[in-house]
């Protein structure tokens, strides 16, 4: 067969595809550090270190957004805990994981699997922190993931060939595991660890990029002579919990590493920890390349109420009283959402995300906690919210071109019954029942609103008829995009929160959907799949939705000609 | 020795007693559990116990909700169970699923107590108030509950004796072995290389079926490792081609790859290292495991750990043992 040169043309994209790699050029420190540079890819778990799940791409926009058809599917062929992840994008090749620890390498194009890795689970599971991933990290060539059975696994992000495997902690052992997606930072991976309902002592591990070796370890609850032990009483520091399941964020200007920790254990019955179990229900901010502590802000001092600082750490740079300042902005499990500045942790304002909150009037300017209400043990108390939160994980967004922050809320509360408990190492630790109910008016539902980020000023509200666990995700088409328990996945205006689209993908949402373009075509990635911890509990209020079914499917939307 | 004689002794007389209540319960009109039928008739101390061990270990925190509401795991309540079911799902877990297997942490009286209390939630409604079981029960009745035979993972405190000590030789305490064997916030801790019961790394021997050597023989193996390697166990030194260095322990080879364990800092790090990239691979010592444990460990500390690791004959372990 002899070549033309008009062949030889048509070839050369291939060609040049084939000689930079199919695979693009390794992602690095300081292409993750300036991620916001490529719109087209999302690289790590919140699309940038900031956490704002915002994409300026705009192809799809407020104007054409009815036009958005499914593309693409795929099928992970699990089904069990929802489908939590958030997919990753780099150069036209999309990572995802179901539960299970079952990572997916896909065409984005086409949703073609390139390659696929199942890990090899234990035969016998009974962790209360499910079989759920939220996603992977990329780096380095390698793809980085947490496992069920508290180990992080390194692939090679070309034939997902496992590279190297570290366990952290004998899951038999600490009742601990990893569910929530690892984060590089340089020449390191950062990954937390689950467990703030057992008796366990919590840590967040970072470790070699690539060589798997442990670089270092911080553990959210100090040892005794080491400054915070002696916000615990007697031996209570061994098993307080203060998990850190979530994944942090990074300000490469303050090379400071913001990750929030979790609850103080036992859950409900804080008598045998007196005192304010540092650094439960913080944000901690690290050096990420010693581990060390630099400064930490504790929102919630002897949490008896099941709270968590454990979500997203979103970085803003915004004016307060007429001065920019260098923010976090932290939504808590308990309904409120704390800002603070993120060079010393210094208070600034916090403001509630949900109607129903009574386990305290309210915070005062210097982050005071008023009037606290604290169940008496062995007698039945109403709290709001209930232990699902005043909002779950499910992430918010944040879009500099309204100013805006989007989050869910959740209007509920729980006959909460304190119990005494002793804990074991390394099994549930809660200390107490509950029983999820109604508001004292007999509602409870959901909503998701836009608010100022600072003042916590609401802009405006979409009602939910059930809580939404979906994560938000902001674009420079003006458009907000989650979804809801009944498999609806929708676009809200950003500016005004009308509804504008909406397809049903058949199963409901527990995942957080995402952008990204390929050959300069936008494309809208979302994780099809009811389930979890907090979907299984809201039977107790809404039994239809124990039928609800679940799915575990990838759907990809683009705009239609 | 008349401690030791004294506590086999018991142990013996522990486990007659056991064995005749079992026996009993497993013809007791209230236990004996039909596939026709929830309990009927059930006594009130046996559903107070399923009670109690079901708030403490099923109904917790997302798991099958209180009383059964459902929770992470499916609701209990309203349904019609086949109790042999219940309790071979009970005892062995599903497989692949998060509900893992009790057996080992409940005992049987317990798991069949488990199963005459979800019997008594069959004919709730998804949001019905759970009635008061058959007599009148207080919640502090079912605060604490009183299994007879609780196996494991009870609370440790730093209050608990240390070890038994009928003589004035020192006995090994098992417990506080188990704590530093398993003890993340060393380094070196045994775990971080051996099994035991399935818990823990397999870089170097699983150590379960330790317990029928002497405590000597054990405390010649931790302090002089050199003098018991094995091909397995080696400790190379292995060079890439990009000139890491890492100390190695060979787990085993594919096609393009090589598998060790990467030692040179713990915790060991699995690591599939391209055989091509590797230049060089030397044996450097009989043995990978530090040969510093007789230092690092004090003399008490080490008859812990091995108390540890001979729990599994039920004997205890003497100072006197060792020597």
């Amino acid at each position: 067969m002899k070549f033309k040169k008009g062949m030889v043309y048509g070839l050369l994209p291939l060609l040049l595809l084939l000689s930079t790699g199919l695979w693009g050029e390794e992602i690095d420190s300081k292409r993750l550090i300036e991620a916001a540079n490529e719109p087209e890819n999302w690289m790590t778990y919140s699309g940038t270190y900031n956490a704002w799940r915002y994409s300026p791409l705009d192809q799809i926009n407020r104007k054409n957004v009815d036009r958005l058809v499914p593309v693409w599917v795929f099928q992970t062929g699990i089904v069990d805990g929802g489908f939590s992840c958030t997919p990753l994008v780099a150069d036209g090749v999309m990572y995802i994981t179901s539960p299970w620890n079952r990572v997916f390498a896909l065409d984005a194009v086409t949703g073609k699997e390139l390659w696929h890795y199942y890990y090899p689970v234990p035969k016998e599971f009974g962790l209360l922190y499910g079989p759920w991933n939220r996603g992977v990290a990329l780096g380095h060539g390698l793809v980085y993931m947490g496992t069920i059975d508290n180990h992080l696994l390194a692939l090679d992000a070309e034939t997902g060939e496992e590279v190297w495997k570290v366990e952290i902690e004998d899951v038999d052992q600490c009742g601990c595991n990893i569910t929530g997606a690892p984060l590089v930072v340089k020449d390191k991976v950062i990954v937390g660890v689950t467990a703030g309902d057992s008796a366990h002592r919590g840590y967040l591990n970072a470790f070699n990029a690539k060589t798997g070796r442990h670089a270092w370890r911080f553990w959210t609850i100090p040892a005794p002579g080491v400054e915070g032990n002696e916000t615990w009483n007697g031996d209570s520091w061994k098993y307080g919990g203060g998990s850190t399941w979530m994944t942090g964020s990074y300000d490469a200007d303050l090379n400071l590493l913001y990750w929030g920790v979790g609850n103080p254990a036992a859950d409900f019955y804080g008598e045998d920890r007196e005192g304010d179990n540092l650094y439960t229900d913080s944000i901690v901010a690290l050096d990420p390349d010693s581990g060390e502590l630099k400064w930490y802000h504790q929102e919630i001092p002897h949490d008896v109420w099941d709270w968590d600082a454990a979500y997203e750490c979103v970085l803003l740079d915004l004016k307060v009283e007429g001065v920019k300042r260098k923010l976090l902005v932290n939504p808590n499990k308990g309904g409120y959402t704390w800002v603070m500045d993120r060079t010393n942790g210094e208070f600034i304002n916090a403001w509630p995300l949900a109607e129903n909150i009574n386990w305290i009037s309210g915070i005062d300017s210097n982050g005071q906690l008023l009037d606290r209400l604290e169940p008496a043990v062995g007698e039945q108390t109403i709290i709001c919210p209930s232990i699902g939160g005043g909002r779950s994980w499910n992430h918010a967004a944040y879009s500099p071109k309204t100013g805006l922050f989007y989050t869910t809320g959740i209007e509920w509360c729980q006959n909460l019954t304190v119990q005494e408990e002793k804990p074991k190492p390394g099994e549930v630790f809660m200390g107490g029942l509950f029983e999820l109910r109604r508001t004292p008016e007999g509602e409870a539902w959901g909503h998701f609103d836009a608010y100022d980020p600072v003042s916590g000023k609401k802009k405006w509200s979409y009602r939910s008829k059930y809580p939404l666990l979906a994560s938000a995700v902001a674009t420079g088409g003006n458009l907000v995009f989650t979804g809801d328990p009944e498999g609806d996945f929708f676009a809200l205006d950003a500016v005004t929160g009308k509804k504008v689209w909406s397809f049903n993908t058949g199963s409901g949402h527990r995942g957080s959907p995402m952008t990204y373009a390929v050959d300069g075509k936008q494309y809208i990635a979302v994780p099809a799949g009811w389930g979890s911890a907090v979907a299984g509990l809201m039977p107790q209020i809404w039994p239809e939705m124990e039928d609800f079914t679940s799915g575990c499917a990838l759907f990809v939307f683009a705009l239609s000609k | 020795m008349r401690g030791y004689a004294t506590r086999s002794g018991l142990i013996w007389l522990e486990r007659l007693i056991f064995s005749l209540v079992s026996v009993c319960m497993c013809f007791s009109p209230t236990l004996l559990l039909s596939e026709e039928t929830t309990v009927l008739s059930p006594d009130i101390n046996i559903l107070k116990m399923g009670r109690a061990v079901f708030e403490q270990s099923c109904s917790v925190g997302y798991c099958h909700g209180k009383a059964g509401r459902a929770g992470r795991g499916p609701r209990l309540r309203g349904k019609f169970w086949d109790n042999n079911y219940l309790i071979q799902v009970i005892e062995d877990g599903v497989p692949y699923s998060s509900m893992a297997g009790w057996k080992s942490r409940l005992s049987g009286e317990e798991i069949r107590a488990v199963v005459a209390y979800i019997g008594t939630l069959s004919k709730l409604g998804p949001n019905d108030p759970e009635p008061p079981l058959p007599s009148d029960v207080t919640s502090s009745d079912l605060s604490t509950p009183t299994p007879l035979n609780r196996p494991a993972s009870q609370p440790i405190t730093d209050n608990q004796p240390s070890g038994e000590n009928h003589s004035s030789v020192m006995t090994g305490d098992p417990e506080k072995g188990k704590l530093l064997f398993f003890d993340l916030s060393d380094k070196l801790n045994c775990a971080a290389c051996h099994r035991f019961n399935s818990n823990g790394k397999n870089v170097g021997p699983d150590l379960s079926g330790i317990a029928g050597r002497s405590a000597r023989e054990i405390l010649k193996d931790i302090i002089l490792p050199d003098s018991v390697s094995t091909a397995a166990g080696q400790l190379f030194s292995l060079t890439t081609h990009d000139d890491e260095q890492l100390e190695a322990v060979k787990v085993g080879e594919s096609s393009t790859r090589t598998k060790v364990y990467d030692v040179t800092s713990l915790p060991p790090v699995l690591r599939s290292i391209k055989t091509d990239q590797i230049k060089s691979f030397e044996l450097i010592r009989p043995s990978a495991m530090p040969d510093t444990y007789g230092q690092r460990y004090t003399l008490v500390q080490l008859l812990d750990i091995i108390a540890f690791l001979k729990s599994a004959e039920g004997e205890s372990v003497t100072m006197n043992d060792l020597f």
